[in-house]
């Protein structure tokens, strides 16, 4: 199996040590969780994981995957002190001081929703879907389908965010993979967890209400070119307008809601996918109208941004119209300005949405047989600064497979961003020889991630068995635990391969050659490890410092195998 | 890693399958060895053999020495390409009779 990109989904660990609130995780099971969480990431070959942070399955995989070299990005539904009152202090402090150290140690960490949590389980299913989608879109890029992995107990109760409620929105059965806990617990002579008790179920501490917040994809757009047009021809642009409608109308299904004032439209959809449809059949219908039909000097250009998250819904106090509020609302108009005219921008938000809405259909596409083409594809545009203290946001151009015009209408181009594969992995080595198969599957996988071949495998992990076989067969100092760190990195077309150990001195680039030309008889055992390293790898060089050895070695990509002789 | 055995016309031919390494390379080694007292030709056939250390070509060397003074023929066969290139690259490709398929080398030995 190569799964480069994970999706994690876990039980979380049962609140406190008190007696009486035995659940689907005691703290008991948690060093066979970690094992079998170690394990199942080495074989899939896990390079990038997408999850929450919750206490319990979601921290232990992400400390797993940072430990093997992965590359970590979590994402929490509500601002982080919210978060950790609500999902990791229960579990107690200890948690606290691990979730605070994964955070140091991720890639990214990302909120869903900038707002308070409010016991609402909207924004924790909006949590999953941007897991999902990032994942998804990750997966695109580099070419990698992603797979979900579970820390799943039978026992537990498909609240939202658990591990059962993503496998419900996961259609690709083949890409799942699943850690069963009562066959943990029946391994640790635990009784298998009983299903909970319904009625109990504010044991688990989850009180949610009813939402007053639905996930929507909104809409804001402007006609970029507003200011071109004389006050004479505004009545001939509505005309222009309504023409365009009627198209539109044939084309693609009407936003829930929509709202103008003057050139400006804000819309919300209940998919991402409704929403793409609308505002790419506003794009054609705007584009392919002819404006000398309707007297106009200039083609109107809209300019839209699309973004998605948790809002609050409600009717406007003042005109009793239905409405959406909230700071996603808010957001999404400040990604407007962003976009050029006659193009569609998203948030990473949106299309998290919209790409998961296309997987799925594809999915139920390939149930049914028939054909299906995903519409949209988009373009990492890359991380830009939102007016009014709005942070920045990850924004991508989308683009319309069914547009007559190639790209979009757009008047000038918008550069594109390269979503890149993680370039390093670092690696802490026990000090056992069993360990050299991990670090020779970390180092297939990182290979894989980055189509190297399997020769640069191959040389890189024949190198780390001889150096690593030799430091710790012979390099442990009395007493002291031998410390073994690898660092892979990858730059042009080089792979360099730092390694680091705390074993007694020792430099292998100073190892006499051995004798490769005497007969049987005569010819030494041993000496051959450091020869074949030299032989394998294209430069070696070492330096003591600080009581450690520290070896550095570079491998040339696209070089062939070694000449014999 | 495991290995396999049998008989093909009066040659002895050992399959180790998997990884040599500093793991394994002791389980090699007890596993071949001691076939040298038998008398038997011996073919060493890494047709399912994905990696091979140093640790694994001191095994094979130990393996050529006892071939020598013991008189039993040893011959080597069904190397992936960089098992082979560990073969080349260590020089030890010279010291041993090294066939493309186990049947050529069960062949050469049992004629």
């Amino acid at each position: 199996m190569n799964a480069g990109i994970v999706l994690f989904a876990g039980q979380r660990i049962d609140p406190g040590s008190d007696g009486g609130k035995a659940g689907p995780f005691p703290a008991v099971l948690e060093p066979a969780v970690r094992r079998a969480t170690r394990e199942r990431l080495i074989e899939m070959g896990a390079m990038v994981g997408y999850a929450s942070a919750s206490a319990g399955g979601d921290i232990i995989f992400g400390e797993e995957l940072v430990a093997l070299g992965g590359e970590l990005n979590l994402y929490m539904p509500c601002e982080r002190d919210d978060f950790v009152a609500q999902y990791v202090a229960p579990a107690g402090e200890s948690w606290v001081t691990r979730f605070d150290r994964l955070c140091e140690a991720a890639a990214s960490v990302n909120v869903s929703c900038e707002e308070r949590l409010l016991g609402d389980e909207t924004l924790v299913q909006f949590n999953n879907q941007m897991l999902q989608g990032m994942a998804r879109l990750r997966g695109e890029a580099l070419d990698q389908p992603p797979y979900l992995l579970l820390l799943w107990s039978a026992g537990a109760p498909p609240e939202p965010g658990s591990p059962a409620d993503f496998m419900d929105h996961w259609p690709e059965l083949s890409r799942l993979s699943i850690i069963d806990m009562d066959e943990l617990r029946i391994a640790e002579g635990l009784a298998e967890a009983a299903a909970v008790d319904l009625d109990d179920i504010d044991l688990l501490d989850l009180e949610f209400g009813v939402s007053p917040r639905a996930i929507r994809a909104v809409l804001f757009a402007d006609i970029a070119t507003y200011t071109q047009f004389e006050d004479r021809e505004v009545p001939l642009l509505f005309d222009f307008l309504a023409e365009a409608q009627q198209k539109v109308e044939e084309t693609a299904r009407a936003p829930i809601l929509i709202n103008t004032w003057g050139d400006a439209v804000h819309a919300a959809a209940e998919t991402a996918h409704d929403l793409a449809d609308y505002a790419a059949a506003l794009t054609a219908a705007v584009a392919g109208i002819d404006p000398a039909a309707f007297d106009l000097r200039h083609r109107p250009r809209f300019r839209i941004a699309l973004h998605a998250g948790p809002v609050f819904v409600g009717l406007h106090p003042l005109t009793g119209r239905s409405m959406i509020f909230g700071h996603h609302v808010n957001r999404a108009a400040r990604i407007e300005p962003l976009a050029v005219p006659g193009a569609i921008c998203a948030s990473q938000h949106f299309v998290a949405l919209l790409k998961a809405e296309m997987d799925q259909r594809a999915d139920e596409a390939r149930l049914t047989d028939d054909a299906y083409a995903p519409r949209y594809t988009v373009t990492y545009l890359g991380r830009k600064d939102l007016p009014k203290q709005f942070g920045s946001e990850d924004v991508y151009l989308l683009q319309d497979r069914e547009a007559r015009t190639d790209r979009s209408d757009a008047e000038e181009p918008m550069a594109p961003t390269q979503i890149s594969p993680p370039m390093d992995m670092r690696l802490e080595v026990g000090d056992e020889l069993a360990e050299i198969t991990v670090v020779a599957a970390r180092v297939e996988a990182f290979c894989a991630l980055h189509d190297l071949g399997d020769d640069i495998a191959h040389a890189v992990n024949l190198s780390l068995d001889e150096l690593l076989t030799n430091t710790m067969t012979h390099g442990a100092a009395a007493g002291d635990p031998l410390q073994i760190q690898v660092l892979f990195s990858l730059s042009g077309d080089t792979l360099t391969v730092q390694l680091s150990d705390t074993g007694t001195a020792f430099d292998p680039s100073e190892a006499p050659a051995p004798d490769l030309e005497s007969d049987v008889e005569d010819r030494p055992v041993g000496g051959l490890g450091l020869h074949l390293v030299r032989e394998l790898m294209d430069s070696l060089s070492y330096r003591r410092q600080d009581g450690r050895n520290e070896l550095t070695l570079t491998k040339r990509l696209g070089a062939t195998a070694p000449e014999s002789e | 890693m495991d290995i396999r055995e049998n008989e093909q016309d009066g040659v002895c031919v050992i399959a180790p399958v998997g990884r040599i390494d500093s793991n394994t390379a002791r389980d090699a080694e007890a596993a071949l060895l001691p076939k040298f007292d038998d008398g038997r030709p011996i073919v060493v056939d890494f047709a399912e053999l994905t990696y091979i250390s140093s640790a694994g070509l001191r095994v094979l060397l130990m393996a050529a020495k006892r071939s020598k003074t013991s008189g039993v023929p040893l011959a080597l066969s069904g190397m992936a390409p960089q098992v082979h290139d560990v073969f080349q690259v260590s020089g030890f490709a010279k010291l041993f009779d090294i066939y493309d398929a186990s049947a050529d080398a069960v062949g050469a030995l049992s004629a």
